[in-house]
């Protein structure tokens, strides 16, 4: 059966093995593991990033991030009896996964924030939590939201990996496709993920331009660009 | 009125900044900070709103020493300028200029009012500039902004770190005739930062000269630091055209003007007699006859006159 026939086949889009289900499984995973991710790395780099402190963790964390190899740690989590296969190995390993992005980017924005206007804000009488929330988070916005959104998009790319420690989702096809030595199945799977991928991009992208106060949107838009890249790759 | 006793401040690295500082500045007067980089004026002037604390001494203002008070309902009572106005860029100016009012608690429609008012009096139409983001606004009218939002909730005393710093000569002159026209109105007690002797000379109704270290060496009116300064590092400091920049600031002496008096005719100058010896020179140079008519006495002056009127004008 060809690609397109397979997308074709209502067989395809009902039950408990189809596209509808499978896709919701992917968010699932994907949202879990990111709100695990949100929970973790938000307090933890808008402390850092409030305080001024921990620079080199907040920017190496996501050195480190990048290094570890996202299947091993998967393997390995599947593996502890406590953990075991299916979906909680597969969100805890995406959730570690999403971690760096978000917390360097929070920690890059809190931190780019203007001193002159920090000080000018503490100042004129602003508590330290009033600066954090009137001020810091709502200048950093756009870094904040363009680590979420990355570290998002490469979640639900990944969550298709969580097929192998028995899990749901879109990954099912491809995983099923190799032991069925199904290339169809393989390929319909690998398209679905991407596109699943495009669409977090667009919708995210569109979260973040809706989320970022208005002052900010038209002066800044070059230099967050630019930020992103050191938050990215340093 | 704030009065510093005794201030010291060592900063962890073991740098005094400012060194045993006494001072004392009335109610309503404008006490220029004034020395080379480093002198501790900043420190100074942030001690006074405990940004940075005293390492030892007390500061008080209107009374009452600082420490005693909540440190956040202190700051919203004192006005705080700084270099690059450090406008919030994600409010809007309306916005800007009412943060402390909001942060006081006041109702909307009270903001509403006060903001544009305090908008009107530092030149900046609400309608036109009210709306705006401080990107879309120019370096001068940000720092207006910047002016508008630490007088809003009518603090008795603002503080003000070279505000007028990062602008151009000319804007800057304009930003500094207009403060004063200002402060003829409101008519607040302020601190002003500057390592321009010429602008402390042209604002401050008191001038405190630090040196490097933290020492307070002189604290005086302008003219008196201008035409005896207490130390060579002062007379240095205010520059070899101290004689002249002291015409500026001393009034004409209307009782050591001599007799002679002239008619109102072409070719001779008038200078009312509210004027400074400055404009008096400049008008006397100026007239082909050499002579100036100060007004309304119409008594006579000439070029050579200035250097007995500046001796008269003794501080
Ligand atoms: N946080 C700090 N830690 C250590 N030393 C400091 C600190 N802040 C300022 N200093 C030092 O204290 C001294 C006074 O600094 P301050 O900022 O008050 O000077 P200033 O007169 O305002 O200078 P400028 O005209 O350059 O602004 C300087 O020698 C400075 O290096
Ligand atoms: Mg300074």
């Amino acid at each position: 059966m060809g690609v397109i026939e397979w997308f074709t086949d209502p067989a395809n889009w009902t039950g408990e093995n189809g596209i509808p289900v499978r896709t919701w499984q992917q968010i699932e995973i994907s949202l879990a593991a990111m709100a695990l991710a949100l929970i973790v790395a938000l307090p933890v780099a808008l402390t850092l990033g409030h305080l001024r402190k921990g620079v080199f963790l907040a920017t190496n964390i996501g050195n480190v991030g990048r290094a570890v190899p996202t299947l091993g740690v998967l393997t390995i989590l599947a593996s502890i009896p406590e953990i075991g296969i299916g979906n909680l190995a597969a969100i805890l390993a995406l959730a570690l996964f999403a971690i760096p992005p978000v917390l360097t980017n929070t920690y890059t924005g809190l931190a780019g924030v203007d001193d002159e206007v920090r000080d000018a804000a503490r100042g004129m009488g602003m508590s330290g939590m009033g600066i954090l929330a009137r001020v810091e988070v709502p200048l950093a916005v756009p870094l904040i939201a363009a680590g979420i959104r990355t570290a998002t998009v490469q979640v639900v790319a990944t969550a298709s990996l969580a097929a192998l420690v028995g899990s749901g989702g879109l990954g099912r096809y491809v995983v099923d496709g190799f032991a069925l030595q199904d290339n169809t199945l393989i390929i319909a799977g690998a398209i679905l993920t991407a596109a699943l991928a495009v669409v977090a991009e667009l919708v995210l992208a569109g979260v973040q331009r809706w989320v970022t106060p208005r002052g900010l949107r038209e002066q800044s838009r070059a230099q967050i660009e630019v930020q992103e890249i050191p938050a990215a790759t340093h | 009125m704030i009065s510093l006793q005794d201030v010291t401040k060592q900063y962890p690295d073991g740098t005094v900044a400012v060194h045993d500082l006494t001072l004392e500045i009335d109610e309503g007067v404008i006490c220029a900070l004034v020395g080379p980089s480093g002198c501790g004026k900043t420190t100074t002037m942030r001690m006074i709103n405990r940004l940075i604390e005293p390492t030892s001494g007390t500061i008080q203002v209107n009374g009452d020493d600082v420490t005693a008070l909540d440190v956040q309902e202190l700051r919203r009572r004192i006005g705080y300028v700084i270099q690059n106005a450090g406008l919030f860029p994600h409010y809007t100016v309306r916005k800007n200029v009412a943060t402390v009012c909001r942060l006081l608690g006041w109702d909307e429609p009270r903001i509403a009012d006060r903001v544009d008012e305090m908008l009107g009096l530092v030149d900046l139409d609400p309608d036109t500039f009210g709306d705006r983001y401080p990107h879309q606004l120019s370096g001068g009218q940000r720092q207006r902004v910047g002016v508008a939002r630490a007088l809003a909730a009518d603090p008795p005393v603002l503080l003000m770190d070279e505000p007028f710093g990062a602008v151009d000569p000319i804007a800057r002159e304009r930003l500094q005739d207009e403060f004063l026209a200002l402060h003829q109105r409101v008519r607040k007690t302020v601190v002003l930062v500057t390592h321009d002797i010429d602008e402390a000379v042209k604002l401050g109704d008191r001038i405190a000269v630090m040196r490097q270290g933290g020492y307070l060496e002189q604290f005086d009116r302008p003219a008196a630091v201008l035409g005896f300064p207490t130390s060579d590092f002062v007379a240095d400091f205010v520059g070899s055209d101290r004689a002249i920049k002291r015409l500026r600031v001393s009034p004409i002496p209307d009782d050591a003007l001599g007799d002679e008096t002239i008619e109102p005719v072409p070719g001779v100058i008038e200078v009312p007699v509210t004027a400074s010896l400055y404009d008096l020179l400049a008008a006397t140079l100026q007239a082909d006859s050499g002579v100036a008519r100060v007004t309304p006495s119409g008594k006579a002056v000439r070029v050579g006159d200035i250097d007995r009127l500046m001796m008269a004008s003794r501080p």
